[in-house]
């Protein structure tokens, strides 16, 4: 057996055969990354369709495709990976583990995930084209869909495996490895909010697993789950993807909440306030998405107590978030703040998400959302969530832990351009959405009524900058892994940090923690 | 109501299995308890067996009639 | 080296994953081929997909047989310690949980369809509009023997709980006792015993299998029930085809603790292997009685 002190191996077979969590998690970052990219390319073909009303650029058809594969790249692909990145890279250096519990497991999750994409990304080139029924892939749309639906579900099938056995990763490492003297209640909030994330898709990657193979038999055996003719029902589909598409959206928020509530406290140098009630906020969270998946649905139709049901419970959700949202308020209040890249896109993100949440909350209400349903209003609500929200929390974590993952620090100065350019050009984009949506611009359309024109114009300007300053972003990573920039302190940021993962050099050594951190230095650094 | 008695035994029965796997990760190899609440669900899946069979045979079920 | 592996255990670099990655891929488009063979207006060809399938196939059980032998390997030469241990429980634990999910949804779908969607299509409650628009005559009812639309042909009869199914019931009841005799043998050293009774787990489990497939092919020959006529075959098919396969893998797995049993692999002390496979049997069993006591009787 190989020695314990052994460092990285040479040239492909260290990326290919690696069980280190540092390089894991590397190769998740850049994975996500490049999908990121993909995915964007994407949504700048629908921005400049809908620049000007009529037939632009592509067809209906590919505009349709252009929609799903934008929407399933980017969750699965971009936001789920990025995150899962943080997670190989962080939870063992701030549990003061020496790898992840179950290393080799580890590189199968993500070797999965290349492989699954190919196949997806594959589809452009079948004959039909690719899945244009949207990234939820509604029956009788899916069951219907092109030829490359079966190719879709089957990635869809991997990217679950992988999901699930990341997710089981997480949470044994977890409970598992973490050093003496560090008790669950001792635990930075990012790893608790990856615990919990962690067991949301350890219970829901499987429901979507169910329902895609109910899809593939529905679409090529003759059964008829989705299908009134034979007994089925359509609406059953949404019952089954909304039950695991509500806390999928949670899988991808929760970790954006946890890298938030690890920045404020350094760059307000106070402790999180509240820090046990965010914790619980989580929780909360966490289990009250299990039981509000029809709000997704109110058009759909269902019983009246149902609804109701699912209306109040939605607006319960705004307790716990409200919970968490005045918890960050108030660790700023009065802080000593700075204003480095990483504090801004979390304080972006703390604006810009409240947004988004509230816009949410407009969304649960069932007669308001009557009329909003599949307009412009939800897609403006779900990218303030999804882009200001996990996007932006990505950023802000990528360039928090940058210097400490490169040893250098990434220019600030550009890092800060990155900032003001992206959230301009977001709101740009994506506030006048919701004025389209309110006016009733329906979402999905290549085409739309001429009245919408000027504010998709700018929309699409907006977007156009927004997807260019992401270059910047590649750039200014690119120059610190070169080592292009100032040499980081172990500290990087504070002379007194919290979190384990401060002690260790910058760059941390290939292996750390091999032997467990002692309790006075995981209670020093609590 | 014999529906409400299967419904419970199945409960018991989940529980009895779940108790197990919990028992199978956290105690010793050396304990007893999966080995005995394996049993417990063993057992309980006889009687709701026979039960079920009793309940057929009486006509308090009719096997294929729920929400009738 | 002499000293012993108080530290976790980091594996080195290893090439199992990987081929694992690259298995699954062409399993999934050797399965996505293999299907569109079967549709109307494909070109796809047998051989290709037949192939590709194959080759998916045989590097996963390369994968997975080199992977455990390394494990076993590894066990054996004393690097792994009890923190090891307790992380391949929870990993197990949690796997076992998302089986238990997958399993929900397909149980979730059934209860949705009989409490909610075929009373609606039948006009229940405030739907009596949806039973006059869409097939007036469809009259809802579980099992489900006339489809609303002959689109999809109706099965003919309804399969008796007490033929096959109760026989199956009592096969894997029996060999739920049988392996928590095997258990209960090994616990207190009565090798003979145990060996005798993982025999009987597994001759059990296969007969099941076998009447499973006589079964199956009775629904298809004599009553009319496949995977296409109507939501009753197709909940009936996935639900036992499904936990069928479990079945299979239980199996498998019992054979091999069977022979890891007649080596004399395990002590009463040291044998985490054996109680894992004897709880995923009952498991396993625990979800036929869910599945004699919602898709046969109620």
């Amino acid at each position: 057996m190989g020695d314990h002190h052994h460092g990285p191996a040479k040239g492909l077979s260290r990326w290919l055969l690696t069980t280190n969590h540092k390089d894991i998690g590397t190769l998740y970052l850049w994975f996500a990354f490049i999908m990121f990219l993909v995915g964007g390319a994407f949504a700048m073909v629908i921005r400049m369709e809908l620049f000007q009303p009529g037939n632009q650029l592509v067809s209906p058809n590919t505009f349709n495709q252009l929609t799903t594969m934008h929407g399933l790249i980017m969750v699965f692909g971009a936001i789920m990976p990025a995150f899962t990145g943080f997670a190989n890279w962080l939870i063992p250096m701030m549990v003061g583990a020496p790898d992840m519990a179950l290393p080799r497991m580890n590189n199968w999750s993500f070797w999965i995930l290349p492989f699954a994409f190919a196949i997806l990304l594959s589809s452009w080139f079948m004959d039909g084209g690719a899945p244009n029924f949207g990234w939820t892939f509604y029956a009788p749309l899916s069951t219907q869909g092109p030829p490359s639906t079966d190719f879709f579900i089957l990635s869809v099938h991997m990217m679950g495996i992988s999901s699930i056995m990341g997710a089981i990763n997480v949470i044994v490492t977890i409970f598992n490895m973490r050093a003496p003297g560090m008790t669950l209640m001792k635990m930075p909030i990012f790893c608790w909010s990856w615990l919990i994330t962690a067991f949301l898709l350890i219970a829901v990657m499987p429901i979507l697993a169910a329902a895609v193979t109910m899809l593939l038999t529905d679409r090529n055996f003759g059964t008829s789950f989705f299908d009134a003719a034979g007994g089925g029902d359509p609406v059953l589909f949404q019952h089954i993807f909304w039950f695991f598409g509500h806390p999928e959206v949670y899988i991808m928020i929760l970790p954006a909440f946890g890298i938030v509530s690890e920045i404020l406290p350094t760059f307000t140098r106070k402790r999180l306030f509240g820090r046990v009630s965010m914790i619980y906020a989580i929780v909360a969270i966490a289990g009250l998405s299990f039981i509000v998946w029809a709000h997704h649905m109110f058009t759909t139709g269902m019983p009246v107590i149902a609804g109701l049901f699912f209306m109040y419970a939605t607006m319960l959700i705004a307790v716990p978030t409200g919970v968490k949202i005045f918890n960050w308020a108030a660790t700023i209040f009065r802080g000593a703040l700075t204003f480095e890249t990483p504090m801004l896109f979390a304080l972006g993100f703390v604006f810009l998400f409240t947004i988004g949440g509230f816009s949410g909350l407009m969304l649960a209400l069932i007669p308001a959302d009557i009329q909003y349903h599949d307009t412009y209003f939800v897609v403006a609500h779900f990218h303030y969530v999804l882009v200001s929200g996990a996007l932006f929390s990505i950023f802000a974590g990528a360039y928090y832990w940058l210097p400490k993952w490169t040893g250098t620090m990434y220019n600030e100065t550009l890092g800060k351009f990155h900032f003001w350019l992206s959230a301009i050009s977001f709101n740009i984009t994506f506030f006048p959405m919701h004025f389209m949506g309110l006016a009733g611009m329906p979402r999905r359309i290549p085409d739309y009524a001429l009245q919408f024109a000027d504010f998709n114009r700018i929309s699409s300007i907006g977007s156009f900058v927004f997807g260019l300053s992401q270059l910047l972003f590649l750039y200014i990573i690119i120059q610190a892994i070169r080592g292009k920039g100032k040499k980081a302190t172990d500290e990087v940021w504070d002379d007194h940090p919290r979190g384990l993962e401060w002690t260790l050099s910058s760059p941390p050594a290939y292996h750390t923690f091999e032997t467990p951190p002692s309790e006075k230095l995981v209670e020093e650094h609590h | 109501m014999s529906k409400i008695v299967i419904l419970l035994l199945l409960t018991a029965i989940l529980i009895a299995l779940f108790a197990g796997l919990y028992f199978l990760m956290k105690e010793p190899a050396s304990s007893k308890r999966t080995l005995r609440s394996l049993m417990v669900r063993v057992g309980f899946t006889f009687v709701l067996i026979t039960l079920l069979l009793v309940a057929a045979y009486m006509g308090w079920i009719a096997p294929h009639a729920v929400g009738k | 080296m002499t000293t012993k592996h108080e530290r976790y255990y980091v594996p080195a670099q290893s090439y199992w994953p990987i081929v694992g990655a690259v298995g699954l891929f062409f399993i999934a488009i050797g399965l996505a081929n293999l299907i569109h063979v079967f549709q109307p207006g494909y070109d796809t060809s047998l051989t290709k997909s037949i192939l590709l399938l194959g080759v998916g196939v045989s590097v996963i059980i390369f994968m997975v047989s080199g992977w455990f032998n390394h494990v076993i390997k590894e066990n054996m030469a004393g690097l792994y310690s009890a923190q090891m241990d307790r992380s391949f429980r929870q990993g197990m634990i949690w796997f076992i949980f998302s089986e238990v999910m997958f399993f929900a949804a397909f149980f979730g779908a059934l209860f949705y369809i009989r409490m909610f969607a075929l009373p609606w299509l039948g006009g229940e409650g405030s739907k009596p509009l949806t039973l006059d628009l869409l097939w007036p005559n469809f009259v809802a009812e579980w099992p489900l023997l006339n489809n609303p639309d002959p689109k999809y042909a109706s099965p003919n009869e309804v399969i008796p709980w007490h033929g096959i199914p109760l026989l199956n019931t009592t096969l894997l009841l029996t060999s739920g006792a049988t392996i928590t005799w095997a258990h209960w043998a090994l616990k207190v050293g009565k090798r003979l015993q145990l060996n005798l009774a993982m025999f009987c787990t597994i001759a059990l489990g296969l007969t099941f299998l076998g009447f499973q497939i006589y079964e199956y092919s009775h629904a298809y020959m004599d009553l009319g029930l496949t995977l296409d006529s109507g939501i009753y075959g197709s909940t009936f098919f996935m639900l036992t085809g499904f936990h069928g396969l479990h079945v299979t893998l239980g199996s498998i797995m019992l054979i091999v603790i069977l022979v890891r049993c007649l080596r004399g692999s395990f002590t009463a002390e040291n044998h985490f292997a054996f109680e894992a496979t004897a709880w995923y049997w009952h498991f396993v069993d625990v979800v036929w009685l869910g599945l004699f006591i919602f898709v046969y009787i109620l």
